[in-house]
């Protein structure tokens, strides 16, 4: 018998089933993001082209783009996915099936989608790549599970209300790779069900226009009726949701920042291997919950994973968010000879803060700012310009696109 | 009507006795609202409703959840459906390959043009259905928002900057936004009619009933054409109010930087 330890979990495992391979699968908004995600640990990215998908003010992928992307990605042995999960109108349908085929060009691995006709579309004309069905079908039930299995669907991403018990159910009832949401923003409402953004500011959400109107604040005679949910953070019970059998573990945001995306990815890759092979411990899981924390800009909760979600899982005072300045640059190059870090600065810092260097492998190097130099090695006493281009001396070599985030402003 | 315990944003229920009951009574077609996303609990359930209601020769099944067309299928019943995926029929190729997987009906979203909605009625073999009257539906949360958040479990809000107000309701089932102003097709339904639309539908939800009832005959008349349309259209907006919606008001979704 095996003692699986999280946070505030004991879960007892016979131990007798070989663990099955998972995936930790990251959003990307572009080419930058895709590539930093799949270094900082992620298995698959999930993508948006320039139409039809549900982030359409993302910057997302040209053609050239998802091509590069796809060639880095399979170079590295691991998978991109691309999102086709917009409710099509009859004015998108013209061009959509000419996209599909430039699209699988590209060499995507899976195309995400909500859409019926998309999906038998796909299954007909090419066997070989897999369908995934959108949280935006928001899937609740075995039975539905069931239908769209038969249809040809490959794996289910299933809708963000549902707890433990009932993914188990469904894994168990219908056998089909069943894919999770574990980490990011969540919608109000269910996901697909939800014309709030097109009512009242006449984008249309399920087009990809939604302007997040259930983070906006109401009023109610002379009070205020707010309704924003706090973030899923799923840290401490993920080891669960591997143990029942899903497949992916999903993180939402193709439009939050590279640091954001490495941190979490990172983190949650260290959870994962970890608890695959038995060396999670508290203090692990202690640690990247406070990593995890430090990069959010807002509260964080599990949700309807183990829980009734309620007045604990809300937000009651309008927007509730913070802005992070705990990342400050992207490492570009090393200089062996001259040990020298080259940084592209991104929040400001200066002598004396206590930082850290957390790198694409996993490692970790703290450090206390003393010498600032800028692109032609001048010395400088301040780094303020975000985009600038900032030389550290450092007496390890380390990876490109390692970064650099604060840890204590300094003292006085 | 709404099948209690399985439908979801509208105000009155049915049990499925009342149902029996209006059904012995009636030779007039009784669709069955089952519009709720069902949980694996629920699932035998949904079998046993949709069972009676096959026997019942009930005319079809609004449904959202696609448990309700795997199990017609599963159980091999004549009951025909309803796609009702209330912002999702947008487009008629959808329409269709629901019509091939033998869904007979498709309700179109609420938030369509009236040129969208011509044109899906040209291009689908679906009988189409069409909210002629109603407080919109807006959007639905499994969340008990209201009580959360220490209100009663129906209030109106109103958002500030656009001035709009709708009105949420919460119930065991989840939290419910409706517009708060009717939407009155009535300027449309001529065309509507030319177009060979077979289905219009009149949510009397909120609406006082004998101004619903008023609505209701009047309508009865323009398709018997007993009334003229510019009647028609003055009386309805007497009655409900202008409020058109998305009928000549399509919605962006990319902001120009």
């Amino acid at each position: 018998m095996r003692v699986f330890l999280s946070l505030n979990i004991i879960h007892l495992s016979d131990g007798s089933d070989e663990m099955k391979e998972v995936e930790l699968l990251s959003p990307a908004g572009d080419l930058e993001r895709l590539k930093i995600t799949l270094l900082y640990g992620a298995d698959s990215v999930y993508v948006g082209g320039k139409k039809y998908n549900l982030r359409a003010n993302a910057t997302n992928f040209t053609i050239e783009e998802l091509k590069e992307g796809c060639s880095f990605a399979h170079n590295l042995g691991k998978k991109v996915f691309f999102t086709l999960n917009i409710v099509f109108h009859d004015e998108d349908l013209e061009e959509l099936y000419d996209y599909i085929d430039q699209i699988v060009k590209c060499g995507v691995d899976a195309f995400i989608v909500s859409d019926i006709a998309v999906i038998k579309y796909i299954k007909e004309k090419y066997k070989n790549i897999e369908v995934h069905l959108s949280t935006q079908c928001s899937v609740t039930n075995y039975q539905e599970a069931l239908f769209y299995k038969n249809l040809g669907v490959d794996r289910i991403v299933l809708a963000r209300e549902l707890s433990i018990l009932e993914i188990k159910q469904i894994i168990d009832k219908v056998g089909i790779d069943i894919e999770v949401f574990i980490h990011g923003a969540m919608c109000t409402c269910l996901s697909g069900r939800c014309s709030l953004s097109n009512y009242v500011t006449n984008r249309d959400a399920n087009r990809g226009g939604c302007s997040q109107v259930c983070r906006f604040c109401f009023e109610s005679g002379d009070k205020t009726f707010t309704m924003a949910t706090k973030d899923l953070n799923t840290a401490t019970i993920i080891t669960k949701l591997i143990e029942i059998g899903v497949k992916s573990f999903k993180v939402e945001g193709r439009m939050r920042s590279i640091y954001y995306l490495a941190t979490v990815i990172g983190s949650y890759r260290k959870i994962i291997d970890s608890f695959k092979n038995n060396t999670l411990t508290q203090e692990i899981l202690a640690e990247q919950l406070k990593i995890l924390a430090r990069v959010s800009n807002r509260e964080s909760s599990t949700q309807f994973l183990d829980h009734v979600a309620d007045k604990s899982d809300q937000y009651y005072t309008g927007r509730q968010e913070i802005s992070n300045q705990d990342y400050l640059g992207l490492i570009i190059d090393y200089d062996k000879t001259n040990k020298i870090i080259t940084l592209k600065e991104r929040n400001y810092f200066e002598k004396g803060d206590r930082v850290e260097i957390f790198t694409p492998s996993g490692k970790t190097y703290p450090l206390i700012i003393d010498k600032i130099y800028d692109e032609d090695m001048n010395l400088i006493t301040v780094a303020r310009h975000p985009e600038e281009i900032i030389k550290l001396y450092f007496e390890e070599e380390i990876e490109k696109y390692s970064m650099l985030r604060l840890i204590e402003k300094k003292m006085g | 009507m709404p099948l209690k315990d399985y439908s979801v944003e509208y105000h009155k229920y049915y049990s499925m006795e009342e149902i029996k009951k209006i059904r012995e009574n009636t030779d007039k077609e009784i669709f069955v609202v089952m519009n709720k996303k069902f949980s694996n609990e629920e699932i035998d359930g949904v079998k046993e409703q949709v069972k009676t209601l096959n026997i019942l020769k009930i005319k079809g099944i609004f449904y959202y959840d696609l448990a309700v067309l795997q199990i017609k299928k599963e159980l091999n019943l004549d009951i025909d459906l309803v796609w009702n995926n209330t912002f999702m029929v947008t487009n008629y190729n959808t329409c269709n390959c629901f019509y091939d997987l033998g869904v007979k009906y498709g309700y179109l979203s609420n938030e369509i043009t009236l040129n969208e909605i011509l044109e899906i009625n040209d291009n689908t073999n679906m009988d189409i259905i069409v909210m002629l009257l109603g407080y919109p539906v807006v959007a639905f949360s499994k969340r008990n928002l209201l009580t959360n958040s220490g209100f009663k479990n129906e209030i109106e809000v109103m958002e500030p900057v656009s001035g709009q107000k709708y009105n949420i309701r919460e119930n065991e089932e989840g939290t419910v936004f409706k517009y708060n102003k009717i939407r009155n097709n009535a300027f449309c339904l001529k065309k509507l009619l030319d177009n060979n639309l077979p289905y219009i539908y009149l949510i009397e939800d909120d609406i006082e009933h004998d101004l619903f009832l008023e609505g209701l005959k009047i309508t009865h008349e323009l398709i018997e054409s007993k009334i003229s349309e510019e009647k028609y259209v003055k009386r309805m907006r007497e009655l409900f109010g202008g409020d058109t919606g998305f009928l000549y008001r399509q919605t962006i979704y990319k902001v120009t930087k």
